[in-house]
């Protein structure tokens, strides 16, 4: 009974791999490239069928100035989301260091305080 | 013409002076990467007040009571310095290594609070005050032991009190860096805080 | 240098080797011995061996998915970081183990208290695919989920992870006692609990 509930419960507790490519997500993060965290956006459908009609070009020619405008814009926020997440990293670090930091001050402090309370212990 | 260079040369040499007036609780740590290259394990840590203000709003942006903690700690902390070098045998540093931050040290300024001296293991651990008036300005640690030296530098105000109670706490393992065999006979020279 | 709140001890601890054939160990010393060297694609390799453990532990800690995610990421970037210090393919997977388990009991304490709702999100995330009793391991992992963190980080690294006590006091860095204690408790709990329990299991409610 034992084995089988032990047995059930490591194959309910089974590792989980994460959605999509999360090994190029933590390499991205590694060159300090893309984004923290948010699993990567499916991939883009094909684009619609291509065509030379007339129609279709002045469509393209009606729409182009909206479509550049729109790339620049896209282009200016890509560049502020990855400032924002080299900010956000920086900043993980930064606390990451300063906890460290903390602890090693910390750690010998105690170490201090433990010799001094030993030597004014009426025992030692 | 030949009067801009020694100016130039003037003012960089000044600079470290002048640094020293504006924090006068922030030692001059001088390069460690001879130590850092013999080290099988090394910690360079530099919190600069901007670095400070960035991990301190991290922190804070987190929910719950310790970020608050931290927080609170290091109000006021200009800077926050740690060099920590671990070696896989005694030897691997000497004491002129670390004779230039004592130097600075024995400045004016600076009052040794605590010593702890461990003949048996060869283990001594130092801690400073920097005050001016009721106000400190800085916090030195030097922990040195056989395979292990430690420098530690707080610019600014902290109260060690609540920075001893931090140990273990954030999910923080107890740092590996851990002084060994230190606690039989020491002596200590003074009250610690 | 660059330091991570979990240290890195300069000796590793004595591990022993997973039971992989030895091709399999070798090639994944080359990996990181490539990796430690700079190659971004054999730390890419560490990665995908690895993920797998340290996502489902994460999820399992903190029930929410971008959460797990974001913790399992900064785990593997701080690896990265300290790639120098590890020796062995025995250690890295220790050392994932620990900083994941630590950082995210470290999160559960600074989170407020969440109702159980969540359990929802992670039950279809994190549900492996059923072989045998597919109701009963989907019952056993939403109470898994419902103990309190450093019990159920007990119950995931010997379940999940296969660690004996003495390695799972290793790698949460308590006593021994302690975690033998966790174990008996919370499994006592899930063999009661699994007629059908509901709401969270408290550390100390009665089997």
């Amino acid at each position: 009974m034992t084995d089988d509930f032990d047995e059930t419960l490591r194959r309910a507790l089974r590792p989980v791999d994460p959605a999509g490519d999360f090994a190029a997500r933590v390499c991205s993060r590694v060159e300090g490239g893309a984004p923290a965290a948010g699993a990567s956006p499916s991939p883009s459908s094909s684009p619609a069928g291509r065509g030379g009609s007339v129609g279709q070009r002045a469509l393209h020619s009606r729409w182009l100035p909206t479509a550049l405008a729109a790339c620049i814009v896209a282009g200016i926020g890509l560049i502020h989301m990855h400032e924002q997440a080299l900010d956000a990293a920086r900043a993980r670090q930064a606390r990451e260091q300063l906890l460290q930091a903390l602890s090693i001050a910390s750690d010998n402090i105690n170490i201090v305080r433990g010799v001094v309370a030993r030597e004014e212990s009426p025992d030692s | 013409m030949r009067i801009r260079p020694i100016i130039l040369t003037c003012a960089l040499l000044a600079l470290p002076t002048l640094a020293a007036a504006a924090d006068p609780g922030r030692l001059q740590l001088p390069d460690f990467s001879a130590l850092s290259k013999r080290a099988t394990q090394s910690v360079d840590i530099s919190l600069d007040p901007s670095l400070l203000h960035l991990a301190s709003g991290v922190i804070n942006s987190d929910s719950g009571g310790n970020g608050a903690e931290v927080d609170d700690l290091i109000k006021g902390v200009k800077g926050i310095y740690v060099r920590s070098y671990t070696f896989a045998r005694a030897g691997e540093y000497s004491k002129s290594d670390v004779s230039a931050v004592q130097a600075q040290l024995l400045a004016p300024g600076w009052q040794p609070i605590v010593s702890t001296h461990d003949l048996k293991h060869g283990t001594d651990v130092d801690i400073y005050l920097r005050r001016h008036g009721d106000r400190t300005e800085g916090v030195a640690i030097i922990a040195a032991e056989p395979k292990q030296l430690t420098i530690v530098n707080i610019v600014g105000p902290i109260d060690l009190a609540k920075l001893a109670q931090l140990q273990g706490q954030f999910g923080v393992p107890k740092v590996g860096i851990a002084m060994s065999g230190q606690t039989k006979s020491a002596s200590a020279t003074a009250q610690a805080h | 240098m660059e330091a991570d709140p979990v240290s890195v001890p300069a000796t590793a601890p004595e591990l022993p080797e997973p039971s992989l054939p030895v091709d399999a160990r070798g090639a994944r010393g080359a990996a990181l011995a490539r990796a430690q060297r700079g190659e971004l694609a054999a730390f890419r390799e560490l990665i995908h061996t690895h993920q797998g453990a340290v996502y489902a532990l994460a999820l399992r800690m903190l029930k929410v998915p971008e959460d797990a995610e974001e913790l399992a990421q900064d785990v593997f970037v701080s690896a990265h970081r300290h790639l120098g210090k590890i020796t062995s393919d025995a250690h890295l997977l220790f050392w994932l183990r620990r900083t994941v388990c630590h950082r995210a009991i470290d999160r559960l304490r600074r989170r407020p208290s969440q109702p159980p709702a969540s359990l929802d999100s992670a039950e279809d995330v994190a549900q492996p695919e059923q072989e045998h009793d597919p109701l009963l391991e989907r019952h056993l992992h939403n109470l898994v989920l419902r103990l309190p963190p450093v019990a159920r980080a007990v119950v995931l690294l010997r379940y999940q992870e296969d660690l004996d006590p003495p390695e799972i006091a290793d790698t949460l860095g308590m006593p021994l006692n302690t975690v033998k204690s966790h174990l008996k408790r919370s499994l006592a709990l899930l063999r009661s609990a699994c007629v059908g329990a509901d709401g969270p299991i408290a550390a100390g409610s009665p089997p």
